[in-house]
Formats: structure tokens, C-alpha cells, sequence
């Protein structure tokens, strides 16, 4: 090679710079928003897993309206525009969620094979609240264990919290614990953001229209979005653009768990109500009777100024479960991947079945599951029920959520130790396998 | 005093599309700034009394992108005349790159911008971005089979 790849980088972007010019404040204002009482929002809730299974930690804000023109036929186009929470109506949903473990394109973060029905309450900005309110495995009974009836999750402007029943503890955290997530493709629920036409509302592949029929007794727009592999189809409100019915469809053999094809209603709201009578304490942060409340609100667990990228991780000595000591610094001059975790954490559960599938594809990382708070009873019945052969550690001195403690608080918590001892990477996950593996890739690992 | 939204983007529009094209490639790049530029021109009473409001109309820009499911990140690049000829493996090395990787190194390299500013747009620490960009020239270099 001639010359240096840096010059070389100065050129591309040079020429870059050629092929893309600049935006300009005069091209951002030939894009201009309609007046609100013009627009039509589609909200696209889809089930997330930001620490739990079912509660909703992704809502996808679309707008379409805007300067519309008309389609071949006759429906309408529109140019992109951004939709303000601050001018969405409150409603109230019931949905009912049915996804297979193999439809692995549908929406972000939707918890996989399941079939839930939840209720959805929106009562205006930062407002939202989540109830599950029936949630059963559809195809392996021994395989995650999914968000019980009666969990809930409220969002209320700055906090949120989320009561998990099967071992009654109700948690309260503020919202930053959610944006690590959102940086890895997750909708933030809270984020105000979103563009789109009735077109974009297909990020890939080619749409179509299709003749379409009322949802919830709604009148809607119908989208199908193609690509070689799948599809989905979209209903929407045609008046608020609320969406109403999410079909997905996987192309036989697509995957190898798929090999007769899968279409299934993913998402369908069975019941809307648009400005609702909400309860009094429907969007209160109290916990119910007799919950076990842990409160982590004031503990700024995404910021990196906990375990800084480039930091000399802590101290972490204990004992193997199988016996024998544990010392992190002696696993220097290896990746290690540490897994904070207890079988009574419901997103932790879910968050081990993807690192043991993450572990098998990187056998050159080290991996290591750090009980806190947890009875070795416990922790041993639940690896061995689910076949774990990862070491597993019962650390000195660590506290239930690590609150207080070097490594911060929440779980499940993945740190990533870089191989002269230092933090590659710190992130809270709980979400579905490619999250893992892109924490992993975006560490350079 | 606060700068118009008109000096903030004379100032500050080049590295925003520079980050942004460089975390998701040139055409969804550019989508993406223009997407948190729109956003910054809506919203600019209260983001021009923020401290980093490129960083933060950054942030805009990456969740925009990351939005899209197109995930496939593409430097989709034809132009290479005699001025401005670069190695045609270098923007499928790009791809292949981390992202933190890739724009450290695109931002450094390819934008001439200094380590803090960096640091600065995209919320990290310096000492990061010294190591992602060392990162990403290695790993360039690997994956163009050249040496130092």
C-alpha cells in the first residue's frame, strides 16, 4: 500500500464530504411540520425487555401527516415529520402479544416465545403504565420463566418502577436505567423522537397497500413491509395512527426453527379507549401491600462515571460454587466477561439463557456469573435445571443490587474486563441475545 | 450569550454529519444528522442552553438511525479520482469496524478533529477515544493486510 490508511481516511472523507454536502439551515426549513390538529401519530408499542420480560421498555413513535401529496392509490404520502409526546392524547389499550421464539425479525425487543395479554395506560407525557395481565409460554414449558399476572410497570416523568410478583419485590429506578438500551437500537419510551411517512413506517424492504378492515373497531391503514426473508404487515388507526395489529410472517426455511414458514398476529389491540378515565393512582409509584420495595433511584446506574470505559475494575474475590477461591485479578491476561446475577431476579433469568448462548460462540472470553444476595440452593437448582457449565462465583462482601458497592447498582449487570484489568465495557441488560452480542462487538471483543 | 440556531450550525454541523456518517454509513449518516438537525432546529430554545448540545443532538442522531432496521452499515462511496484516491478496501474495513471503533477513527483521521472534541461529542472520555481509535486503525490495518 502507497500511502498510510490515516491519509487515506482524510480522503474518503473528503470525498465524502463531496458526495453528501453539507445540511444546510435553509434545506432543514423546507421540511416544515403541519400544526398539530393536522397530524396522525401511529404509536407503535412494542414489548421490550429492559429488565423485564413483558413490561413495555420500547414504544416506537411514528408520525405520518405532513405535507401530503397522493399515492398511485390514493392513499396518502407524506413528508417526515417529528411527533412531540407532549401532543399525544392519553388512551388506554388492551393488547394481546403472541410471539414465536423463531420470528426473530419481529418488532425490537419483544419478548419471544409467549403469548401475553397486557392493558396499556397512557395519561399524557412521562405517563405510562404497563399490567400484565395473562402471560404463558407458548411452545417450551422449561424455558424462560415469563412475567407473571399482576406485574406491572409505571412510568411517572422522571422514574419508573416495576413490581414483579413472583417474588414480590416492587423496584424503583429513575429512567437512566434504560438508555443503554436505547443506544443499542431500542425504542426509548420516553423519547420523544420519531419520523416517518406511511412508507417509512417500513425500515426495510419494499411496502404495499393493502385493502384493509377496522381493528378494535377502529378504521385503519394497512401496510406490508417485504424483504427477501419476511415480512409484516401494520394496521393503524387511520384517524390517530395508533397501531392496532402487527402481522409477521417468516419465509419457510428462513431459519432453522422456521422450516414450514410462521405467521402470526404478533401485536393486536383488542380494545381502545382515546381520553380515558384513568384512577387516581394509576400512574403513583407506590408499592403494592407487602411488596419488598428496592430503591435505586438516585444512583445514576448507566452513567459511566461508575465503571468508566478504561477504569481499573474493583476488587472481586469469593469462591467458586463448586468450590475453590475466585480472584478476578487472576484471570488477568484474559477477556472476561462478569455476569452479576441471582436466581431471584426475574431479568436476570432471562438474561442467562443468552449469555450461555453468547459464551458457546466466544470461547475466548471468559465468563463468569456473580451471585449477589443469592442462596447457593437456589442458584445451583436453577443453573443446573437449564444446564449452565459457566463458573459461577459467590462473591465476598457484595450486597443485594450491588447498591453501595465499587461496581454500582441494578441487575442484571455485564462487565466486561478487558484483558490488562480494566473495564471494556459496563452495561445492565436483561434483553434479547443480539443485545449481548453487540455489547460484546462494540467493545472491539 | 446563546448562539442562533444558524451559528450552531455553521459551527457545528460538519462533525455532527462527520460522527453520524461514520456510525452509520454514508447514506443513513446523512439522513441522520439531517433527522437531529431538524430536531435541534425545532427544539432550539432549549437545547441551545444545554451544555453539549451537539453531543446531544448526536445522541438524537443515533437513535434515529439505530431506529432504522436497516442495520447494514454502508459506505457507499463511487467517487475515487486521481485527487482524492483511497484504497477501495478501506470503506468495507470501515464497515467491518466497531462502531465506537469506527467513529473514533473516522472523526480523528478522516474529520482532523482532536481527541477531547471528540470526547466531547460523543460523551466519553479521551482516554476512551485514544484507545478506540488505536483499535481502529489495528484493526484496519488487519483487515487491509497492511503493516503499521
Amino acid at each position: 500500500m502507497s500511502d498510510r490508511i490515516e491519509s487515506q481516511l482524510a480522503r474518503m472523507v473528503e470525498v465524502i464530504d463531496r458526495e453528501l454536502p453539507p445540511i444546510t439551515v435553509d434545506e432543514l426549513n423546507t421540511i416544515q411540520p403541519l400544526p398539530a390538529k393536522n397530524r396522525s401519530n401511529v404509536f407503535a408499542m412494542v414489548a421490550a425487555a429492559a429488565g423485564t420480560l413483558l413490561i413495555v421498555g420500547g414504544v416506537a413513535w411514528f408520525l405520518g401527516g405532513g405535507a401530503a401529496t397522493e399515492s398511485a392509490d390514493g392513499l396518502e404520502v407524506t413528508s417526515p415529520l417529528e411527533f412531540p409526546v407532549s401532543e399525544l392524547s392519553p388512551f388506554h389499550l388492551e393488547v394481546r402479544y403472541q410471539l414465536d421464539p423463531a420470528f426473530a425479525t419481529g418488532p425490537d425487543g419483544v419478548p419471544e416465545d409467549l403469548e401475553a395479554l397486557v392493558t396499556v395506560s397512557y395519561g399524557g407525557p412521562d405517563l405510562l403504565r404497563v399490567d400484565v395481565n395473562r402471560s404463558v409460554p407458548l411452545f417450551f414449558e422449561t424455558g424462560p420463566p415469563h412475567e407473571a399476572a399482576g406485574s406491572f410497570a409505571v412510568w411517572n416523568h422522571d422514574d419508573m418502577a416495576q413490581y414483579y410478583p413472583a417474588d414480590g419485590t416492587f423496584q424503583l429506578h429513575d429512567q437512566r436505567v434504560f438508555s443503554k438500551l436505547d443506544e443499542r437500537g431500542f425504542s426509548n419510551l420516553l423519547d420523544p423522537l420519531m419520523w416517518g411517512t406511511w412508507e417509512d413506517l417500513c425500515t426495510f424492504g419494499e411496502h404495499e397497500f393493502l385493502e384493509a378492515s377496522p381493528v378494535a373497531g377502529r378504521e385503519t391503514v394497512r401496510i406490508r413491509c417485504a424483504s427477501l426473508s419476511n415480512s409484516y404487515e401494520l394496521w393503524v388507526d387511520a384517524e390517530t395512527g395508533l397501531m392496532l395489529r402487527i402481522i409477521g410472517q417468516d419465509i419457510p426455511g428462513n431459519l432453522p426453527t422456521s422450516a414450514a414458514g410462521f405467521t402470526a398476529t404478533e401485536y393486536e389491540v383488542l380494545s381502545v379507549t382515546y381520553e380515558p378515565e384513568f384512577a387516581p393512582d394509576t400512574f403513583s409509584l407506590s408499592a403494592p401491600p407487602g411488596a419488598t420495595v428496592f430503591d435505586s433511584r438516585g444512583v445514576d446506574q448507566s452513567s459511566p462515571e461508575i465503571l468508566p470505559e478504561g477504569a481499573t475494575v474493583p476488587v472481586l474475590t469469593g469462591q467458586f460454587l463448586d468450590g475453590g477461591d475466585f480472584t478476578l485479578a487472576d484471570l488477568k491476561g484474559s477477556r472476561v466477561a462478569v455476569l452479576f446475577w441471582a436466581s431471584w431476579c426475574d431479568p436476570c433469568l432471562n438474561a442467562l439463557g443468552e449469555l450461555v448462548v453468547v459464551a458457546k460462540e466466544r470461547p475466548d472470553v471468559t465468563f463468569v456469573i456473580v451471585l449477589i444476595d443469592d442462596r447457593p440452593g437456589d442458584a445451583s437448582a436453577v443453573l443446573a435445571e437449564r444446564q449452565i457449565i459457566l463458573p459461577v462465583v459467590i462473591p465476598d462482601g457484595l450486597s443485594r443490587n450491588l447498591h453501595g458497592d465499587q461496581w454500582g447498582g441494578g441487575m442484571p449487570l455485564l462487565v466486561l474486563v478487558e484483558s490488562d484489568g480494566t473495564v471494556a465495557a459496563y452495561h445492565f441488560v436483561g434483553g434479547p441475545l443480539d443485545l449481548f452480542q453487540a455489547i460484546l462487538r462494540d467493545a472491539g471483543w | 450569550m446563546r448562539p442562533s440556531f444558524a451559528e450552531f450550525v455553521e459551527n457545528n454541523e460538519h462533525e455532527l454529519r462527520h460522527a453520524l456518517v461514520s456510525h452509520f454509513g454514508s447514506d443513513l449518516g446523512r439522513d441522520a444528522a439531517a433527522e437531529a438537525l431538524l430536531y435541534g432546529l425545532e427544539h432550539w430554545e432549549r437545547l441551545s442552553g444545554m451544555k453539549n448540545p451537539c453531543g446531544y443532538l448526536y445522541r438524537v442522531g443515533q437513535r434515529w438511525g439505530g431506529r432504522q432496521r436497516t442495520r447494514r452499515v454502508r459506505f457507499g462511496i463511487v467517487d475515487s479520482t486521481q485527487d482524492s484516491w483511497f484504497e477501495p478496501g478501506l470503506a468495507p474495513a470501515l464497515e467491518s469496524l466497531p462502531v465506537k471503533q469506527r467513529v473514533a477513527v473516522v472523526l480523528r483521521h478522516g474529520s482532523d478533529m482532536e481527541y477531547s472534541d471528540i470526547a466531547h461529542l460523543t460523551n466519553s472520555k479521551e482516554a476512551t477515544v485514544r484507545k478506540n481509535v488505536e483499535r481502529g486503525l489495528a484493526g484496519l490495518r488487519k483487515a487491509m493486510e497492511v503493516g503499521e
